[in-house]
């Protein structure tokens, strides 16, 4: 017997099955029998290896719609489009039958993707930052990092000369440029006067940033030192029609700036806001030659463009060899060390540095927490869906099983109770879009952004929502789609009960995850309330009550303010008044103490620092602990002597007692001579309660912009303003505003305010959702039960009973669900409270109580529908059937 | 009848089907054409040129006895409908007509064989 002859092994085993899986079923005998046929044939002819081979490309031509495709139905098309017509017939009269079971689905839904829209719509704002510059991923903003008695500091500030030495010794920046804030000064036009908000900018600004220019030339704009730009907003404010190129403004009512250019308003999603650039010529700092200013005087931004694809770390690396090498006279753990952020992560990442003031800056924390809050409502609602449908099924076991009988297949069934659920999904996405509008104003005016629902700008908003939408109709609608395409048809057809509502585990896992979620979010927002309440009611060393500030930032004020304080106090209602750089609600300076007693050489002891008056610690109620105050009475006071108050930080940190301090002396880098220790103040907090409380030093220093802090009786306000109003416009043509200090403080916790806000106002949905499921829940199971509910009460039992019959079993779930999220909600809140210095301990009460209020709302949804089950007559209920 | 036009693959599975009939089935196909080009074609193709066929209404099908090679599976068998005569055939006019309107000489001469 010749080896050709003899009987071939079987095919390879695998292409066979699968294409006997996937194989439309009429073609896979003709299609295998080929197969085995051609293999025999080639085997006879070349041998079994050859064939082999074959055989697998043989099996992959068979890869194509034509073999997939299935041998089209005997029955005639027209049916389905009946069929689909009945679908939704159904579909609708089952949802006016039962409004109860509609209203919670589809407004739960709606309700669920609204929240879930204005949130995408916070988080698209958020991440769109500083996009709109060309040179945007080559851009960095330059921070510095630098050693503390306690730790780190972040800054966001560096020196104005920082620009020109990255650019002249560093061949990967290509361009640099260095913005300032300004002091809200004053702008007229003949005796109009103006105050926004601008900034200072070098003549390299237009080269780095994007802002263009619709007038002027982006070369020369800034080149003058007494030019300025406008934008086009302000530019209008102030000529109206007229062309304001080349008109003169007066800055301070002192200078004389000539306008050079009209730029663009700037877009909403840039983290630098102004509505005027002046050059930065016209700064001090730059007239004296801005090479000159040394590295610990901070106060400005720079802004680097790096070479395409250059590493920013390797460069930071560059910089701290420099440093070393240029700032030797600087002990090396005082060195900063310059850090490179790319511009995209400016306003999410900047929660640390300090400095930080341009505009209201966010927080990728809080894009997560807010972005989870979204699919979390999604999620409770899709879950209400999805349990009410389970308990629904059983009512439509029936129409089943008649389905069923007239030869409905199960996919058909699938389908059809997936395209319920996408109808629903739908019309709650278009109520759900009518609710977003209606509150995103009030929700954008809650965070600060002005949010917009823009379908064109945003392309891809319409086709993510409808993706969206049916990804959430799939998945509410799965489950109650594939358990009620299994019901048995003569069971149905015979009346029998199938699982009781509420007992199914499924139901009972989904009740449970949804409370889970309910409680975890209810503790966070009890202790986020906490957490604020403490910090708004902390000491803090000062007093806030009765203090009206007025920012001082025409240099007038500060010329005449011993006559105006006099004008002041004269009135009764005027207690005392003081005069300070800062408010102590915000002290932004720093400055460094070398060479006091006892120090090593080169060695420096970072200080925060404000200029008050003799008033300061008076207006404050701020308790001295040793030495004395800045006093009138002492002449070498009144002379501007080089002497200093410091805190209670700063006498720790330097390892002296409080007494040990007085008379002390050490230089300062303000460059005012060396200063001698007069008092020791007790510690307050001169910075939001965010941070620890560090050194501080009080100078007695003239400046010429400032704050006038004073104490002031309740009678009569109106009065009271009117004065001061009329003082001060004796001495400058600024428009006169006030604030009390109350609300300057607020303003430090703004965010976490709101946070909360917004954190309770979802926390609520979250359970209204829950319970509005657990409710319709309630409702199925008690009609379910009525006849059962109704032979109990013939046979004696009492309403009470009957009410806890009912309430007993979903009661236990909320507390199940209750025992799993506590100690969740302990994690997740005792992470966010480590962001505080200052924070509150988590009380147990906190979670007793989140656990009583889920358990009260659940038991109010329960209960409303167990009473009235119970009130039923039982000769009524009984006589259903 | 979905399309009424003729690709060249399908044409030559028409003719080979014209060719092999009564025995005409995917192998045999297959195997004709592979002998005919000397190029590898698979009964994957064929078969999908011949349910494309049998959509436009060029041949019709039964099946065949069962062979040991396939397993103890039956083979579909195909057979030219007249629709796919008359369009043999009027494939073959065009062509032909084509042919004999081709002036002397105006092809490339080429040495066949």
């Amino acid at each position: 017997m010749s080896p050709k002859t003899q009987k071939p092994h079987h095919p390879p085993r695998l292409p066979e099955k699968l294409l006997q899986r996937f194989c439309a079923p009429h073609l896979v005998e003709e299609i295998i029998g080929d197969l085995h046929e051609r293999y025999h044939l080639r085997a006879q002819r070349t041998g079994e290896r050859q064939a082999r081979k074959k055989y697998w490309r043989e099996a992959l031509a068979y890869l194509r719609p034509s073999t997939f495709r299935r041998k089209p139905s005997n029955h005639p098309k027209n049916l389905h489009i009946d069929m689909i017509k009945n679908y939704f017939i159904i579909a609708l009269r089952n949802l006016l039958k039962q409004k109860l079971y509609a209203f919670i689905n589809i407004g739960g839904l709606a309700v669920g993707l609204a929240c879930f829209i204005l949130i995408l719509l916070f988080v698209q704002h958020e991440l769109s930052y500083d996009s709109f510059h060309e040179k945007g991923n080559q851009i960095y903003r330059v921070t510095q990092k630098r050693p503390s008695s306690n730790g780190f500091y972040y800054w966001a500030v560096t020196s104005p000369a920082l620009a020109n030495t990255l650019l002249k010794e560093f061949p990967e920046v290509v361009q640099s440029t260095t913005v300032g804030e300004t002091n809200s000064p004053l702008l007229s036009l003949d005796d109009q006067h103006y105050q926004e908000d601008g900034i200072l900018a070098d003549e390299r600004f237009f080269d780095v940033f994007t802002f263009p220019l619709l007038q002027g030339n982006p070369e020369t704009a800034l080149k003058d030192a007494n030019s300025i730009v406008l934008t086009e907003t302000l530019a209008r404010k102030i000529f109206g029609d007229e062309d304001p190129m080349g008109r003169i403004l007066r800055y301070q009512n002192k200078e004389e700036f000539k306008v050079t250019g009209v730029v663009a308003d700037v877009p909403k999603t840039s983290h630098i806001t102004f509505q005027y650039i002046l050059p930065a010529q016209s700064h001090i700092w730059y007239k004296n030659g801005v090479n000159k200013v040394p590295w610990y005087n901070n106060g400005w931004y720079t802004y680097a463009v790096l070479t395409e694809g250059a590493d920013a770390a390797l460069l930071e690396g560059k910089m701290k060899d420099y440093i070393d090498l240029n700032l030797a006279d600087w002990r090396p753990e005082d060195r900063m060390k310059f850090l490179f952020q790319p511009l995209a992560k400016i306003h999410l990442h900047s929660q640390q540095l300090a400095g930080f003031n341009f505009e209201k800056g966010g927080d990728m924390k809080y894009i997560y927490l807010f972005s989870a809050i979204g699919f979390v409502i999604l999620l409770l609602a899709c879950i209400n869906y999805t349990n009410l449908a389970i308990a629904r099924s059983i009512k439509r076991s029936r129409e089943v099983g008649m389905r069923k009988v007239v030869g409905a297949a199960r996919g058909q069934l699938i389908g059809q109770f997936l395209g319920e659920s996408m109808l629903m999904t739908f019309s709650a996405l278009l109520l759900a879009l009518g609710i977003a509008h209606l509150l995103l104003p009030f929700f954008g005016h809650l965070l600060e952004r002005p949010l917009q629902i823009d379908y064109l700008r945003h392309s891809l908003l319409v086709p993510g929502l409808l993706v969206l939408t049916m990804l959430v109709g799939l998945l509410s609608g799965i489950y109650p789609a594939f358990f009620m395409s299994l019901v048995k048809p003569i069971q149905a057809l015979a009346g029998k009960q199938g699982a009781r509502i509420g007992r199914l585990r499924i139901q009972r896992l989904l009740i449970i995850g949804q409370y889970t979620i309910s409680i975890v979010l209810v503790v966070g927002s009890f202790v986020v309330h906490e957490q604020m309440q403490f910090m708004r009611e902390r000491d803090l060393g000062y007093d806030r009550e009765h203090i009206l500030t007025v920012h001082a930032n025409d240099q007038a004020l500060s010329e005449h303010y011993a006559t105006i304080r006099d004008t002041w106090l004269r009135d009764t209602r005027v207690l005392t008044a003081s005069y300070s750089k800062h408010l102590p609600t915000g002290v932004g300076n720093t400055q460094a103490m070398f060479g006091w007693e006892g120090s090593s050489d080169g060695e420096r002891f970072s200080t925060s620092t404000t200029s008050v008056d003799h008033d300061f610690l008076e207006v404050y109620g701020i308790q001295l602990i040793a030495g004395r105050g800045f006093s009138r009475t002492f002449i070498a006071d009144t002379l501007g002597a080089p002497i200093a108050l410091v805190n209670e930080a700063t006498v720790r940190g330097l390892g002296w007692t409080p007494e040990e301090a007085i008379g002390q002396q050490f230089g300062y880098t303000d460059g005012r001579g060396r200063r001698t220790i007069i008092g020791v103040i007790k510690d307050f907090h001169y910075n939001s309660l965010h941070n620890v409380i560090g050194p501080l030093v009080l100078t007695l220093d003239r400046f010429p912009t400032g704050y006038i802090s004073m104490k002031i009786t309740s009678e009569d306000l109106p009065a009271t303003f009117a004065m001061l109003e009329k003082t001060v416009q004796q001495f400058s043509p600024y428009p006169f505003t006030y604030q009390f200090l109350d609300d300057s403080f607020d303003q430090l916790y703004k965010r976490e305010a709101r946070l909360g806000e917004m954190f309770g106002f979802f926390t609520l949905l979250a359970l209204l959702i829950a319970s509005s499921g657990l409710f319709g829940l309630a409702a199925f199971s008690s009609e379910q039960r009525i006849r059962e509910i109704g032979i109990r009460k013939v046979m004696g039992a009492s309403g009470s009973r009957i009410v806890r019959l009912l309430s007993k079993d979903f009661l236990k779930l909320v507390l199940i669900a209750f025992l799993i999220a506590s100690p969740i909600a302990w994690y997740a809140m005792h992470g966010w409270l480590q962001n505080f210095v200052y924070r509150i301990e988590m009380s147990w009460w906190i979670f007793v109580l989140a656990g009583a209020c889920a358990l009260i709302i659940a038991l109010l949804a329960v209960s409303l529908q167990a009473i009235k089950a119970s009130l039923v007559n039982p000769a009524k209920s009984l006589r259903t059937e | 009848m979905r399309r009424s036009d003729l690709g060249e693959f399908e044409e030559v599975v028409l003719l080979s089907v014209a060719v092999l009939t009564p025995m005409a089935y995917s192998v045999a196909i297959a195997e004709e054409l592979e002998q005919q080009t000397g190029k590898t074609v698979t009964t994957g193709a064929v078969h999908a040129a011949l349910q494309r066929l049998e959509k436009k209404g060029y041949v019709s099908s039964e099946m065949g006895e069962a062979t040991q090679e396939r397993g103890g599976r039956r083979k579909r068998l195909f057979k030219v409908t007249v629709a796919g005569s008359r369009m043999l055939h009027t494939v073959r006019e065009v062509r032909n007509s084509l042919w004999d309107r081709i002036a002397p000489h105006s092809l490339p001469q080429i040495n066949i064989n």
